[in-house]
């Protein structure tokens, strides 16, 4: 069959879904993937043949302007300023025109909203998919599904789903330009949404409406090799990782990492800290048992860690889960805040609200996941949980199955 | 279970396995990628996880002493010469490059290199505990790994050449080395005759000659990164032609084996439309093209060939096999008997033709397209080979038969 993949612009909302489209391309079918521009480089660099067609809606604008209305409305809790989603200055709110700024940026989004739709729809009518599979945000697939009449099943990217009651977890893309109903097609809403791929084990399953599809997290962190790194020595090994978007969306007060190296130079552990160049130059001397290593895909570096600090993104929490390894999220924004909560409500896991996390609470939390034999069995017993769910090879079949059945 | 792969230093020969990789990581298996360092990116790139730690031997200087060698054992049928092996420039002698003094130069240099890598693979396999070795035909690290820590390996072939080819053709895939190699790691002789799986992509009318146990998969196109202008999805007006052309042909067989420009020629004066894609170098060399004709760069063949009535290229098993695939006539132009035995034996299944590169010039190329386009019967013959080579198992459906393999069950 053939199969259409649309994802939206952030590898971390599609890299979840490579493994389907390997699986898929294994079984012998055709696979696809719609993207925005940006994203192309990425795709082709998973092994999969991209199509670089959909609206250029850069997800740190996005998320940065989201920023602006809950400064307005009083929900942004950080002691500093949001970003410009431009520039990414500081923005002085009191003299900041967001209403103005508003105008510009709705008939932005819009516009590369429409695009995206209208070239996922072209491409699609000419690729004639069997079925379309799409990220959570990626309405463009779900769009072209419905006006094709074949099955659209949406990606989970993590334990955040369609139907959540916390609007600021943007679990659905809001169709501003009424795009789905002037297709005909209804509205765009978790309803819509009828079969999710959902790749969280018990105990961290999100709310979503329809049929939910369960697969095992596969971990694929991006290209890249394993590190040189002897096996563990008599001090537990701990992972710091962190993603360079927190600061683009949140400031500067959103690179922890040097807080994280100076908590954990206090405790008898071995840091391993994956990371580009530039951050390492930023950070200054390190203590002698942080050891640096070039970016690495984290699945690759997890296995003999006993627990890894992250900043709560859904890669690192669920490749820590799949790994079975504890984890503590230091978390800015709502996504990353859920996805911390939810881990912790696990038992395998700790978070702590980023701008709180100073190095004395780090290392309280990290001493706290070493010496409590409580949280590596937990993590084990997600890891379990994880391993026993249906493969993504298995996963294959079923869309197979599914794409075989007409669209009511 | 821990797959490992062991790769030598050339994208076409493991880009067939690829397909294989994504299916064991979609089970859940873990696969790792042993290859030269020069392959890491072409590995990252398909998706899977490389550990370049072998030294990988040049392949365009291997291919010009197999060349040299073929035709100082008579097996050359081309009115010029090859290339020197170092100089890569055509020999006005064949005995100009002395393989016994070379061999007395240099093997302290290539033995050296060889035990390094075999070192090294022997070492990751002792470390990371494979379940499995799959390889390549020219890897001679797979086998010996598993050899060294006792687990089966199953040799990938990459196309319609077999691990048994006979004598006549001079074509040994798998190495030879001489008795003794491998006690450093207390291993006994590896040749082709201690290979006891052969995974064969090809659908059972090219059967490439193996004494090994047969285990059938689908072919499953992996032609290196990238997309393809969605104009492909178009259907054509008239039958489209593509004409594609091996990315180093010119490096291994010499500038007189460039016959992009022929063959675009010779298509273009045909009432069909043209394809071509190239390397950017190799289009540059073709200097402009006629009226019409469009050009892609390095555009992976799978994307282009759906739709196409017909492709030309230089025999290469990626091409071939893509082909097949595709259910699309071929037409290889060859200059070495790898490439050679791969138009011959698609063109003795009905799929295709095949003319010797001093035989293509741009009128035999022309009748040789004008017959795969024109007449039913390549149309029908290929589209048999695509249909038997799709009731193959799947890459996916391997995995099962591969597990069982390395539990000792088959």
């Amino acid at each position: 069959m053939r199969v259409l993949c649309t994802v939206s612009g952030w590898p971390a909302h599609w890299f979840p879904m490579v493994p389907v489209g390997w699986a898929l391309r294994a079984a012998g079918h055709e696979v696809r993937v719609a993207c925005p521009p940006d994203q192309a480089a990425a795709v082709a660099a998973a092994g999969l043949v991209p199509v670089p067609v959909l609206g250029a809606l850069d997800m740190t604008f996005l998320l940065r302007y989201a920023n602006l209305w809950a400064a307005r409305a009083g929900t942004w809790p950080y002691p500093w300023a949001p970003l410009h989603p431009l520039t990414g200055e500081a923005v002085d709110l009191a003299s900041f025109d967001l209403d103005a700024f508003a105008d510009t940026a709705k008939r932005r989004i819009a516009t590369e909203t429409e695009a995206g739709f209208a070239a996922a729809l072209g491409y699609a009518r000419r690729f004639r998919p069997d079925l379309v599979l799409h990220d959570r945000l990626s309405a463009d697939g779900l769009l072209a599904a419905r006006v094709l009449g074949v099955p659209a099943v949406a990606h989970l990217w993590g334990p955040v789903g369609t139907d959540e009651s916390d609007g600021e977890l943007y679990p659905l893309p809001v169709d501003h330009t009424r795009a789905f109903p002037r297709h005909g097609v209804g509205d765009l809403n978790a309803d819509a949404l009828r079969h999710v791929v959902d790749p969280c084990p018990p105990g961290l399953r999100p709310p979503i409406r329809g049929t939910r599809l369960d697969v095992r997290y596969q971990p694929y962190n991006g290209p890249g090799r394993p590190a040189e790194l002897p096996p563990p020595g008599d001090r537990p090994r701990v992972c710091v990782v962190w993603s360079n978007s927190m600061s683009r969306m949140y400031g500067a007060g959103a690179y922890l990492v040097p807080s994280v190296v100076r908590a954990l130079a206090e405790l008898d552990v071995e840091v391993v800290l994956p990371a580009h160049p530039d951050d390492v130059a930023r950070l200054g001397e390190l203590p002698e048992r942080v050891r640096v290593l070039p970016a690495t895909p984290l699945h690759l570096l997890l296995p003999g860690c006993a627990a890894v600090v992250h900043h709560g993104g859904a890669g690192c929490a669920m490749t820590a889960l799949a790994a079975g390894v504890p984890q503590l999220a230091l978390t800015f924004g709502a996504e990353q805040r859920a996805i911390g909560r939810r881990v912790t409500a696990t038992g395998a896991g700790l978070d702590v609200a980023g701008h709180l996390a100073d190095a004395a609470r780090i290392r309280d939390a990290v001493r706290e996941l070493l010496d409590d034999p409580r949280y590596p069995a937990a993590a084990a017993e997600l890891a379990d949980r994880n391993a026993a769910r249906p493969t993504v090879a298995a996963l294959a079949t079923t869309l197979r199955e599914l794409a075989a059945v007409p669209v009511a | 279970m821990r797959v490992l792969f062991a790769v030598s230093a050339w994208p076409g020969h493991y880009y067939p396995m690829v397909p294989l990789g994504w299916a064991l990581q979609a089970a859940g298996h873990e696969v790792r990628v042993a290859c030269a360092p020069s392959q890491t990116a072409a590995v990252t790139t398909a998706g899977l996880t490389p550990v370049p730690v072998l030294d990988g031997m040049d392949m365009v200087f291997l291919s010009r002493l197999r060349y040299l060698w073929d035709a100082q054992a008579g097996r050359w049928p081309y009115p010029w010469r090859p290339l020197h092996p170092l100089t890569g420039e055509e020999v006005t002698d064949l005995r100009e490059f002395d393989f016994d003094r070379y061999v007395a130069e240099h093997t302290g240099q290539t033995f050296g290199a060889l035990v390094r890598s075999f070192d090294a693979v022997v070492r990751l396999a002792r470390d990371w505990r494979p379940d499995l070795v799959v390889h390549d035909p020219l890897a001679t690290e797979g086998p010996l790994a598993a050899a060294a820590t006792g687990v089966p390996a199953a040799l990938h072939l990459w196309g319609p050449t077999g691990t048994h080819e006979p004598a006549e053709h001079g074509l040994d895939l798998v190495p030879e080395y001489p008795p003794g190699t491998f006690a450093r790691w207390k291993v006994r002789g590896l040749d082709r005759d201690t290979v006891r799986h052969v995974i064969d992509p090809c659908p059972p009318e090219l059967a490439p000659p193996t004494a090994a146990r047969r285990l059938p998969v689908r072919f499953v196109p992996y032609n290196g990164p990238g997309g393809a202008p969605d104009w492909l999805l178009e259907p054509a007006d008239r039958p489209r032609v593509c004409v594609v052309w091996g990315t180093s042909t010119t490096r291994m067989s010499g500038p007189r084996s460039f016959l992009l420009p022929a063959a675009v020629e010779a298509v273009a004066g045909l009432d069909v439309e043209v394809v071509v894609t190239a390397t950017a170098e190799d289009l540059a060399a073709a200097g402009p093209m006629p009226a019409g004709v469009r050009t892609l760069e390095r555009c992976p063949l799978h994307l282009v060939l759906p739709g196409s009535a017909a492709v030309v290229h230089h025999g290469g098993a990626g091409c071939a096999m893509t082909a097949l695939h595709a259910g699309t006539p071929q037409l290889a132009l060859t200059f070495a008997i790898e490439q050679a035995l791969n138009g011959e034996r698609i063109a003795a299944a009905g799929a295709g033709a095949h003319l010797p590169g001093h035989l293509a010039d741009v009128p035999a190329i022309r009748a040789a397209v004008a017959g795969l386009v024109e007449k039913p019967a390549a149309a029908e013959a290929a589209e048999r080979l695509r249909v038997s080579s799709s009731a193959r198992p799947s890459p996916a459906e391997l995995v099962d038969t591969l597990v069982d393999l390395a539990a000792g069950r088959a």
